[in-house]
């Protein structure tokens, strides 16, 4: 597989699995879009690594973009990594507006992420617990408590919408 | 809640790239993989302070029981902050229960496991964190933040362990707090002796979760669980569901005063997940079928959208278990049912 095709390959299978966990811990679309560029660079750039299957391929791809996220974060600024004109005008998904998702939003990221891991993904606590290189006691910790936080903030209403 | 969580899914699956946009991505990955290549980025050698750590390292451990200083408080009234104390509760508690009193020391910081309750498939671990007077700890305003950094406390159970913990204050007068620890297993509980392992106090804050460590130390605390167990369980005449043409089976429920589990079981015999990730709406399915417990004044508790749900792959089935921890001591005389789905299993009374 060459560049090329190995990057369409990362693309069309990774692309939305990275670009919504980056979503999950950034909060904003271009942050997100930039992780995933430098996912795939890395990977593109990095020595092919075997991977015992699909499963495991993925759960190191979703590993490298925690990883790249919370660097983001720790960050004190965050720096933009694609400087080249094809990126300029790259569209990335829209900015949801949905209700549900800014609740979410307003978690803090280390409820956010196990959230996503656990709910979405459907990752099992202990595979969460691998992939954010954290103990499976604090992900039990953090989805109770980010749940509760998360019903609290369903049940008073992000800016007085109505939820069911 | 959980079909917000449904709905929080649904949102987040519509945030996906366009066919166009992904071969956008590729083409400029590409293009930035050939440039990094040419243009390789050179780290500087980081300088690094040793000093510090060595002191860090130098604070001792001490291991005793706490149970050397005193008497034992009784496991109700360990308990009584979260499980109730009216004396039905307290003597349930009392009956189940038992006090430990292991505690370990670092750095001024002494951590104790006060005491245990549980059933099957639930176990309630109390702690007391307490500080010398002249420790240097400040808690944050709001203690519900606390975590500790590293938590090992999961070896109870085989996969699919779920649970809570949580910081409380019993008297904010003194430099003391509480610590509430609540694991649910999908299989029942293997106990005997359980080691626990802590590490360094901290809270997060803000959106980036910006962490402070208040007490930096390690706590190693082994003790032998065991408790009484005086549940019911229904497992002699498994009941069928079909859920999008799978057959689910639940064939256990067991109901304690610590709380209910019910465990549901699918064939899918091919090797494979039945439930894929990402699309894990029939299992979902099974979470949603309604547990509630009556009890015998009439009240009722639903734990459908409440409670734990987990799962896991037991040879060729999936098992998915449902339960929760109660958030008061219910005595089994006070339970008249449990209902999962339409079945109504009536708990006998003595």
């Amino acid at each position: 597989m060459n560049d090329t095709q190995q990057a369409e390959y990362l693309a069309n299978k990774y692309a939305d699995t990275i670009f919504r966990l980056s979503y999950t811990y950034l909060k904003n679309t271009h942050d997100a879009q930039d992780i995933c560029q430098n996912v795939f660079v890395k990977l593109l750039t990095s020595p092919l690594k075997k991977f015992e299957n699909e499963e495991h391929e993925k759960a190191y791809i979703l590993r490298m973009t925690a990883n790249a996220c919370k660097n983001v974060l720790k960050s004190p600024w965050r720096r933009r990594m694609c400087t080249l004109d094809v990126c300029a005008d790259m569209p990335a998904p829209e900015e949801p507006d949905n209700s549900i998702l800014l609740a979410v939003n307003t978690l803090p990221a280390h409820y956010r992420s196990v959230i996503h891991l656990y709910y979405y993904e459907g990752y099992r606590a202990e595979e969460v617990a691998d992939i954010l290189g954290i103990s499976a006691a604090a992900v039990y910790s953090r989805l109770n408590r980010g749940r509760e936080k998360l019903k609290k903030l369903l049940e008073r209403g992000i800016e007085n919408e109505k939820f069911e | 809640m959980n079909r917000q969580i449904e709905k929080y899914k649904e949102e987040l699956y519509s945030l996906q790239y366009t066919p166009e946009q992904k071969q956008q991505l590729a083409r400029a990955a590409v293009l930035m993989a050939e440039q990094k290549q040419q243009h390789p980025f050179v780290k500087q050698k980081k300088r690094t302070l040793r000093t510090a750590f060595a002191m860090a390292a130098a604070g001792l451990v001490l291991v005793g029981t706490a149970s050397a200083a005193g008497v034992l408080p009784s496991v109700s009234e360990i308990f009584a902050p979260i499980f109730g104390t009216t004396p039905e509760k307290a003597e349930v508690i009392n009956q189940l229960g038992t006090p430990i009193g292991v505690a370990d020391t670092d750095n001024g910081v002494t951590i104790s496991v006060d005491g245990i309750i549980g059933d099957p498939y639930n176990i309630c671990t109390m702690y007391t964190i307490s500080w010398d007077n002249d420790a240097d700890i400040t808690l944050p305003e709001d203690i519900s933040t606390l975590d500790f950094a590293y938590n090992d406390s999961c070896t109870i159970s085989s996969a699919g362990t779920m649970g809570k913990d949580y910081f409380f204050d019993n008297d904010p007068t003194d430099n003391k707090i509480q610590y509430c620890e609540i694991r649910s297993g999908l299989s029942e509980l293997t106990l005997g002796t359980r080691t626990i392992t802590l590490k360094n106090l901290q809270y997060y804050e803000g959106d980036d979760a910006a962490t402070h460590i208040i007490a930096e130390g390690q706590w190693k605390l082994s003790f032998n669980a065991a408790y009484q167990d005086n549940s019911v369980r229904f497992d002699d005449d498994p009941i069928c569901y079909t859920i999008d043409n799978n057959s689910v089976i639940c064939d256990n429920l067991t109901v304690s005063p610590i709380g209910v589990h019910a465990e549901f079981k699918t064939e899918h015999g091919d090797g494979k997940d039945l439930f894929t990730k990402s699309q894990s709406s029939d299992k979902d399915q099974i979470l949603y079928i309604p547990v509630i417990v009556t009890k015998t004044d009439g009240t009722t508790i639903d734990i459908t959208d409440t409670g734990f749900g987990s799962w896991d792959d037991i040879g060729n089935t999936e098992v998915i278990g449902k339960g929760t921890v109660f958030d008061t001591i219910i005595p089994l005389d006070e339970i008249k049912s449990v209902t999962v789905g339409t079945v109504v299993y009536d708990i006998p009374h003595g």
